[in-house]
């Protein structure tokens, strides 16, 4: 049984933009693809510039990027300083499929310069938790890390194991990402092995129990404490995994960082 | 309002250390190991690796080998636990850390699209039916909660944490909880660009080491609520006691040279389970034998834990199995409190007068009370797991 939380803040970076400030959507199309082909949503590399927020991020890839703004977004929707958040401050990263993107750049780099002509940088990005250790950077905090991969309900885990953290009394507030990437390869597959919506897209964030769905691109962060903490009360339980962003959505008159047409748009599609 | 007491009731394990308990066991007094060239993999690094010699699952192509190695480690495990595991569980969880089998990294994949837009899709489905934890539950019919942690280096550790808290918090009764990871190219590659990858077979805490070593293998706990454990008539001696983990926020590679995270994570794990430092019989530390991590684990664990603390390092019999690692250590230490001794940690000749305490040099009694094993890992992840007797 899991124990309501309570929702203190959240932040969005998506196709769509970030935040309040949101430039048009891109919708690119990949190189050489047929009509038919998979259509895909990418979060404009412009978004990802913020010097502020991603100052001390400027060789993270392109995954922990997106993940830190969105963590980055809710604690200022939350209105935590940054001396709140070097104390009590837990960070879960949950993905299906992670950064994939920087695994490829790796692999480039073993073909095009053989195995001892590899990036250290590209590697350490590759591996999983470099989201959770750049946005813990951010913050200066020195609480719990974990990233959780799941290929089903990657949400549902990260909810799952805040509940136990602040039940434990491991953090006074924790973060909550839920991020993917999208990359040509992936893109690929998901053309093979996809789920997509009525119009063509693959569905941001629409997780199907099949679990060979493939995502677009974006995260959304959520900031948890004890529900008489937050402004709203959260039932983990309602997060079952398909309609994830729906449940998120419908929150969206509490949370200044939800605030936005993009995500009304996608709850409609996706309902 | 007192804690249940989770209980360990089963133990599963293989590395090169050995493909059972039991072949662990017998390495370990002989203070035999065995590294070699890897043949898992190609590669033009040439660094030794420990390799799996005995898989019992291995050579299915439609299967990641981290699979193969988790399924053997589980079946020792429920073996053990006397466990048959017949399908539907609801009440059993599945958290298992890994750090390979989490990553869409098959070369000629990627080659091919690469070169011409497409590719074997076959890869692609090995990787989405190889999310570890939820493919073990898939096999044994384990529908309670799934968790695959995916913190690099301390994956195992933070898996058995979560696992312990489920069961605390009545998620569930039982869960099968470690690690599993496989030897693969790209960490291979990744860890000799880093420059932290010995020419030898590694030697933890060694004055002249030289860096890791690489390896592979599987570490499986069943852990299970006193209550489930009655219910099935299945005594343990052993129990998980307590957990901790903190963040360095600091590198994305290399520890905080002050230790003070991992420092942190070894007190919340003692609060945890409610005992002191000097209640710690022996630690299995992480001992990843580079320069770095050795050093400032020593210096933390000194100082929480005084110099004259026994020290298990068993990465020189098995290799840094990485997402394994405290999955596999987690056995070792329930084993030595079991068995009553750590084994020689291979590799160490020469203690290193900059690091404030050294392993063992052989075989040495240790008594029956607690033990704590410790996990650092990319990103700063430092974790801690206490275990002990059944008091």
């Amino acid at each position: 049984m899991t124990a309501m939380l309570g929702l203190c803040g959240a932040g969005l970076v998506s196709a769509d933009g970030r935040g309040w400030t949101w430039p048009p959507r891109e919708q690119v199309k990949q190189d050489g693809e047929s009509e038919a082909a998979l259509r895909v949503s990418r979060v404009s590399p412009e978004i990802l510039t913020d010097p502020v927020a991603l100052k001390k991020l400027r060789r993270a890839d392109r995954f922990s990027k997106m993940a830190a703004l969105s963590a980055w977004d809710a604690a200022a929707d939350a209105g935590l300083s940054a001396a709140d958040l070097e104390t009590g401050t837990g960070i879960i990263v949950t993905t299906a499929f992670g950064p994939h993107g920087a695994t490829f750049d790796f692999l480039d780099e073993i073909l095009d310069f053989g195995d001892e002509g590899v990036s250290p940088t590209r590697f350490s990005h590759s591996v999983h938790n470099a989201a959770a250790a750049y946005i813990a950077i951010l913050f200066g905090s020195r609480g719990p890390t974990c990233t959780l991969a799941d290929f089903r309900w990657p949400l549902r885990g990260g909810l799952s194991l805040a509940a136990i953290w602040l039940r434990e009394g491991r953090g006074r507030r924790i973060f909550v990402t839920y991020t993917e990437e999208s990359s040509k390869p992936m893109d690929y597959i998901a053309a093979q092995r996809r789920s997509t919506g009525a119009d063509g897209f693959v569905q941001p964030f629409r997780l199907s129990s099949d679990p060979r769905a493939v995502l677009s691109e974006g995260s959304v962060c959520l900031v948890l404490a004890r529900p008489e903490e937050g402004r709203v009360v959260l039932d983990p339980a309602r997060f079952d995994g398909e309609d994830a962003l729906v449940d998120i959505a419908s929150l969206r008159e509490h949370l200044a960082g939800l605030r936005h047409p993009g995500i009304a748009g996608m709850g409609a599609s996706a309902g | 309002m007192s804690r249940p007491v989770i209980y360990v009731t089963g133990l599963g394990v293989v590395s090169a250390a050995g493909a059972s308990c039991a072949d662990t066991l017998e390495r370990f007094r002989m203070a035999r190991r065995s590294p070699g060239p890897a043949t898992v993999m190609e590669t033009t690094v040439t660094k030794p690796v420990f390799e799996v010699s005995e898989l019992r699952h291995g050579g299915a192509p439609a299967e990641m080998r981290t699979l193969a190695l988790a399924f053997q480690a589980v079946e020792e495990a429920l073996a053990a636990a006397r466990f048959a595991g017949r399908a539907p569980c609801p009440r059993v969880g599945v958290s298992l850390g890994t750090t390979v089998a989490s990553q869409l990294n098959d070369l000629e994949f990627y080659r091919a699209f690469r070169t011409c837009g497409h590719a074997p899709i076959d890869a692609a489905d090995r990787y989405l039916r190889g999310n570890l934890s939820a493919a073990v539950a898939l096999r044994y019919g384990f529908s309670g909660p799934t968790a695959t942690v995916v913190n690099a280096c301390s994956s195992g550790t933070d898996a058995i944490g979560i696992a312990l808290a489920w069961l605390r918090d009545g998620r569930c009764d039982i869960a099968i909880a470690g690690g599993a990871d496989e030897l693969s190219r790209i960490p291979m590659d990744g860890f000799h660009a880093l420059g932290i990858m010995s020419d030898a077979p590694c030697a933890p805490f060694d004055r002249d080491r030289r860096g890791l070593s690489l390896g592979e293998g599987a570490g499986i706990l069943v852990l299970e609520t006193a209550e489930s454990a009655k219910r099935r008539g299945v005594e343990a001696a052993f129990a998980c006691e307590g957990y901790g983990t903190c963040g360095d926020a600091f590198h994305l590679t290399a520890p905080r040279e002050d230790g003070s995270g991992l420092e942190a994570a070894i007190r919340q794990a003692l609060d945890d389970a409610g005992i002191g430092p000097r209640d710690i019989g022996f630690i299995n530390a992480h001992g990843t034998a580079t320069p770095t991590n050795d050093a400032v684990e020593g210096a933390t664990l000194a100082r929480v834990l005084g110099g004259d603390c026994l020290v298990s390092a068993t990465k020189g019999y098995t290799g840094h199995t990485l997402g394994a690692a405290g999955g596999v250590e987690a056995v070792f230490t329930v084993l030595a409190l079991r068995e009553g001794w750590i084994p020689a940690s291979a590799g160490f000749v020469h203690r290193d007068p900059a690091i404030p305490l050294a392993p063992v040099e052989r075989m040495t009694p240790v008594a029956k009370g607690h033990a704590l094993s410790t996990s650092l890992a990319f990103g700063g992840n430092n974790s801690a797991l206490v275990f002990g007797g059944v008091r």
